[in-house]
């Protein structure tokens, strides 16, 4: 687990982030929203090590995260400058004789597998300076696969408009979640808010708001409402609802269902299970379901109910 | 140090390209095979002229020589090391070995190290040239090895205070030009001093350990700079 504890930073006697306090659960999926200038990318760089010269504590496991060798951490950056001389392969092996992650023999494989799973292997030989950002990103994944973090930090991922690579993005996050700590910086809850275990919003610097996403939502007065439209038996369809104990707030008309679900669930495999589960007990007692969808809550929304 | 080796190893596998060293090496004892046979060539033709080899005009291509290999180790420094840290540094290269626990001392003296074998690289392949041209001349071995002590204990200087440099300045055309300014005042202040640090035979030894010693606190100060912290 990262603790951040009582941290401040100043960088020419301006204060970047302002006592801040919270914690990042081991394979968690942690979101650090914010607008820019709110201290996102300070909080990666002291993570990674860049900042030094904070006040305050930052532990992995309760040990000072500077000093620990056991702790591996790597970032995806949103902005990037490359040697355009070297090569994709290059790019990823001049990293991968670093981390000493993998034999030799198995490296090429590896990265060819990998290539071949992001479709970039027609790039693998070329200049890494002539890909495009979205490419990028995707060989930026690769070398952290390579390295094979307990922490990856992830600063403006889904920033491309492209909504095919997006949801190739979000494919691969999702089967990281769990396995390994994920956190997001991000000025929008678009794509991460279906995967999100936890939430900070931070701005200029002080935090708004911190804890499980249930529990930020809750505070802002928001929740993950499910619409389910059902073509008949909207009674009997409620009737099996309310018998479940996950479920609040249900409200209904003619053929909406609306409700929330209020367990106490971290990961969100685990909450695709639970909703899985409501929607098969409805067709298995006959409920003909003609929609069952999530609705999504928005970075500006929660942070206009977090700000009163 | 398991760290600086495999940076180093890594840096000079990929971001070295062994071909532009090579044109390096092929240009510089080019051109200094050249001006041997130049001067050879005047001496010979003295010699058939006055019908006596006169050996010690050899000495002239001395002077030639040494300030040609001041003058590479000046071009080459920069080129190798000034724009390096803050090169990594933009490259988010410093930020991804940091986030896996690499020291950042253990970076600074890698790329320090990269950058001072491939200029020492240079440097050594034109010493065969040098040794041999010098020693027939007529100079003892103990002056050449004190030119050469001197020149290899002026490119760990000067390497080092490229790199300090790299950390100074964000921008690497900056660090790259206050480099080379630095550069021409260390070269003057060399040249200057050459002939009593050559007479000298405790002078080399006092410029030899004061380069080094001056080399390592410029390394050791260059991992504690505004560019990483910032």
């Amino acid at each position: 687990m990262i603790e951040l504890k009582n941290v401040k930073l100043n960088i020419d006697n301006i204060d970047i982030l302002n006592e801040l306090s919270f914690s990042i659960p081991d394979n968690s999926v942690f979101c650090i929203l914010g607008n820019r200038k709110s201290g996102k990318s300070s909080i990666f760089k002291i993570l990674t090590g860049i900042y030094k010269n904070y006040y305050g504590e930052v532990l992995y496991d309760g040990k000072d995260i500077n000093d620990i060798k056991g702790c591996r951490i790597d970032i995806l950056h949103d902005t990037r400058e490359n040697d355009p001389d070297i090569t994709v392969n290059e790019y990823l092996k001049f990293y991968a004789g670093i981390y000493k992650t993998f034999d030799e023999n198995e490296l090429d494989g590896y990265i060819d597998t990998m290539l071949k799973k992001f479709s970039l292997m027609s790039y693998k030989y070329t200049s890494i300076d002539l890909i495009d950002n979205e490419n990028y990103k995707l060989v930026e994944l690769i070398r952290i696969s390579i390295n094979n973090p307990n922490v990856i930090l992830f600063d403006n991922l889904f920033s491309s408009d492209n909504a095919d690579f997006n949801e190739k993005l979000l494919e691969y996050i999702k089967s990281l979640v769990g396995q390994k700590t994920l956190v997001f910086a991000s000025r929008s809850l678009n794509h991460i808010e279906e995967i999100a275990t936890h939430i900070a919003v931070l701005e200029t610097g002080n935090l708004v708001a911190v804890g499980k996403k249930e529990e930020v939502y809750k505070k802002a007065e928001l929740s993950n409402k499910i619409e389910i439209e059902v073509i008949e038996n909207i009674q009997d369809a409620v009737d099996i609802l309310k018998e479940n104990a996950d479920i609040a707030n249900i409200v209904y008309n003619d053929k909406i269902i609306s409700f929330s679900i209020v367990s106490d669930i971290t990961y969100s495999k685990d909450r695709n299970q639970v909703e899985a589960n409501i929607l098969k007990k409805l067709i298995d007692n006959g409920i003909k379901v003609y929609s069952f969808k999530k609705q999504r809550v928005r970075f500006e929304q929660l942070f206009g109910r977090l700000k009163g | 140090m398991e760290n600086i080796l495999k940076i180093l190893d890594r840096l000079n596998e990929v971001y070295v390209k062994r071909r532009t060293i090579l044109i390096f090496l092929i240009i510089q004892n080019t051109i200094l095979s050249l001006i041997m046979l130049i001067f050879v060539n005047v001496i010979v033709s003295n010699g058939v002229i006055n019908g006596e080899l006169d050996y010690s005009q050899i000495r002239l291509f001395y002077n030639t020589a040494v300030v040609l290999l001041f003058i590479i180790v000046l071009i080459l420094a920069p080129i190798f090391l000034a724009r390096s840290l803050n090169d990594l540094y933009k490259k988010n290269i410093i930020e991804h070995l940091l986030a896996v626990k690499i020291d950042i001392s253990e970076i600074v003296y890698a790329v320090y190290f990269r950058g001072l074998i491939t200029l020492i690289i240079v440097l050594v392949s034109a010493f065969p040239i040098i040794v041999i041209s010098f020693y027939f001349g007529g100079f003892g071995l103990l002056k050449i090895f004190k030119l050469l002590g001197m020149l290899l204990s002026f490119a760990v200087l000067y390497s080092a205070v490229c790199i300090f440099i790299s950390t100074r300045f964000i921008d690497g055309n900056v660090s790259a030009l206050v480099s080379y300014l630095a550069g021409a005042v260390l070269t003057l202040i060399n040249i200057y001093f050459l002939n009593y640090i050559l007479n000298g035979s405790f002078l080399i030894i006092v410029y030899v350990v004061f380069n080094i010693v001056l080399s390592l606190v410029l390394v050791s100060v260059s991992r504690k700079t505004s560019l990483f912290y910032a």
